[in-house]
């Protein structure tokens, strides 16, 4: 048995208990507080209203919006922050600084801009309506508004591994024979995946609980453009709380699923750094 | 194999100029020089990641300006060695030949050859992460050498190691360098690395070249006061060419007179360079010798060091020598004691004081 080592700083069971402490009040008790508020209903009660038509439109556009807007945020975010860490530019440290500026804005803010853009008589919207590209008031808008809010998440995520990750790899690479798509694809992607997939799960995260800036530009028709925590807002709103307490439930159980399995994703990808 | 013809190149505020460099086939060529004095700048030029102002780099006839990093046929070891986390040791080896589209059999032979030279052969499933520094070390000469490189471009190997694992390392590479005709261009600010494997030496300060040739000439013979001093000779004073009969100068330096060999240009005032471990020190006379210089000194100091101490003497001027330890104790030195520094005339050399 070694014994145990002496730690000049407060120990394990005052910092245990603060972290407990911590967790519960802040994250534990209120979503317990809402499963066994949701155990008041029925079984039956709880499917009808969590798989009601309204509500299944509302959670097929949050989630599959925020997969794209995660998406597009981690190819042009990638890109992004390569250009940022990479190349000496005039004006580099404002583009840096403008990456965080959706972090900055207030979501109110944010949605109000965007909506006034792409309306039919906005700045881009008076070129892209007549396109056929409607960004206002449709889910494209919703994609819009998430792609927004989750711009900095994979940047800001992948600067420091990309400013870590060697030349001299590259380097190595290049003189074994590799030319640059090669070298990209077999040496740098995987290096970086790890990084982007949790700049991914980030932005996806917030994406799926984003309820400010897309309630301006959505339209927010029922079973368009609607997306499930406003409708647990309306469902609030018409004092049915159990209806709010099902959808609530979903949205959490599913946010659940998606983290852990971008959990394993991201221990996968970064399998080989131990 | 490799031909350096005036080449300038700038990095940033930095400007490598004019440099002029042959490495023989099967010949290991030290780049040697301080940090900030343009090694990495010319190892990046022979890499292909910085492009040339002017002047040109040949291998094996072919001017390479056009030629592409991936088909420049470069075995590179860099400082970080640059090893892929993500692949296997097995796979970081057989890289190139996958890279190269060539078929795997034809490749194999010379991989596990090196494998067994370098005993990594237990290491191929593991990841670079798991790997000791010695280890990596030898993963990455063995990836650069599998590629059957035209050139290989070490930059400073071996440098994170500890003394015991960088000698047998040394050692491992002299070995492979000499069986397999390696045509190496090794960039080290090290003086013993360079002394160590290779053959001739270009020593560089603030980009220029300042002294280039065979490795015992550019040691012994430092041709500037700045390359001695770079260099580490221990023993680098003033002193002054008295006068010239048949080929031998007679300097004095301090107080003291020496004998050396005369050389053009070494007239007048000049600058005395003795290493360290030319000096001899006896006790008590001695009989008759060869030996030019023998100079009554007055022992100041004696530093420690492993394996040889550093004697700090007065002879007229300060002068170092490096003794065994056992041959401190039988000649009982300490402070204040006297003894006699032997030099030959040979050891003394002259480096014209320009400026």
């Amino acid at each position: 048995m070694i014994a145990k080592r002496h730690n000049p700083l407060p120990g394990f069971g005052l910092t245990m208990g603060c972290t407990i402490l911590y967790l519960s009040v802040i994250v534990l008790i209120p979503i317990g507080g809402l499963f066994l508020r949701t155990l008041e209903m029925s079984w039956a009660d709880f499917w009808r209203l969590a798989t009601a038509d309204r509500a299944l439109a509302a959670y097929k556009l949050t989630f599959g919006a925020s997969l794209i807007g995660a998406s597009i945020n981690a190819v042009f975010g990638t890109i992004v922050a390569w250009v940022l860490v990479r190349y000496e530019f005039p004006g580099k440290r404002f583009f840096d600084a403008l990456v965080d500026f959706p972090f900055a804005l207030p979501t109110a803010v944010a949605g109000l801009t965007l909506s006034n853009l792409f309306a039919a008589n906005g700045w881009l919207g008076q070129f892209l309506v007549p396109m056929g590209i409607k960004g206002s008031f449709t889910p494209l808008g919703v994609v819009i508004a998430l792609t927004f809010i989750g711009l900095p998440f994979v940047v800001r995520t992948l600067q420091p591994v990309l400013e870590s990750f060697e030349r001299e790899v590259e380097e190595a690479a290049a003189t074994l024979g590799a030319g640059r798509l090669r070298t990209f694809f077999s040496i740098v992607a995987p290096t970086l995946l790890p990084a982007i997939i949790t700049g991914f799960a980030l932005a996806f995260a917030r994406a799926i609980g984003e309820y400010g800036s897309v309630i301006f530009i959505a339209g927010n028709k029922p079973y368009e453009s609607e997306i499930a925590p406003l409708l647990i807002v309306i469902r609030l709103e018409e004092y049915d709380y159990t209806a709010a307490m099902a959808l609530a439930v979903v949205l959490l159980v599913v946010s659940f699923l998606l983290l852990i399995t971008i959990n394993l994703l991201e221990r996968w990808a970064s399998r080989y750094q131990t | 194999m490799l031909e350096i013809e005036s080449l300038t190149v700038a990095a940033g505020n930095f400007r490598l100029r004019d440099v002029n460099l042959a490495v023989g086939r099967g010949e290991c060529h030290a780049v040697l020089g301080p940090s900030g004095s343009g090694k990495s700048t010319l190892l990046n030029a022979v890499l292909g990641v910085l492009p040339s102002e002017s002047g040109r780099i040949r291998l094996a006839g072919a001017d390479l300006k056009r030629v592409p990093i991936e088909r420049r046929g470069l075995g590179y070891l860099p400082q970080q060695l640059g090893l892929f986390p993500h692949l296997t040791v097995r796979d970081n080896l057989t890289y190139s030949a996958r890279a190269r589209g060539v078929p795997a059999a034809e490749f194999q032979p010379l991989v596990d050859k090196l494998v067994a030279a370098t005993g990594i052969g237990a290491l191929l499933d593991r990841r670079p992460a798991t790997l000791s520094g010695g280890e990596r070390q030898r993963v990455g000469l063995v990836r650069a050498l599998a590629s059957q490189p035209r050139l290989v471009l070490l930059d400073e190997p071996f440098t994170a190691l500890n003394e015991s694992l960088r000698r047998e390392l040394w050692w491992l590479l002299r070995e492979l360098q000499r069986e397999r005709q390696l045509t190496v261009l090794l960039i080290t600010h090290d003086l013993a690395e360079a002394y160590f494997l290779s053959d001739r030496v270009t020593v560089l300060l603030d980009g220029r070249v300042v002294q280039q040739g065979e490795k015992a000439e550019v040691y012994g013979r430092p041709a500037a006061p700045e390359v001695a001093r770079f260099l580490g000779v221990e023993t680098l004073q003033p002193g002054r060419v008295v006068s010239v009969r048949d080929g031998l100068a007679t300097v004095e330096v301090g107080t003291a007179r020496l004998t050396a060999l005369a050389s053009p240009g070494t007239v007048g005032e000049v600058l005395v360079s003795i290493r360290g471990d030319e000096v001899i020190l006896q006790r008590d006379g001695g009989a008759v010798s060869s030996v030019r210089n023998a100079l009554p000194a007055r022992v100041v100091s004696v530093r420690p060091g492993s394996p040889l101490l550093c004697v700090e003497l007065d002879a007229g001027f300060p002068l170092f020598a490096f003794i065994t330890r056992p041959a401190c104790e039988e000649l009982d030195l300490r402070p204040g004691v006297t003894v006699n520094a032997l030099i030959k005339a040979p050891a003394v050399h002259l480096i014209p004081r320009s400026g």
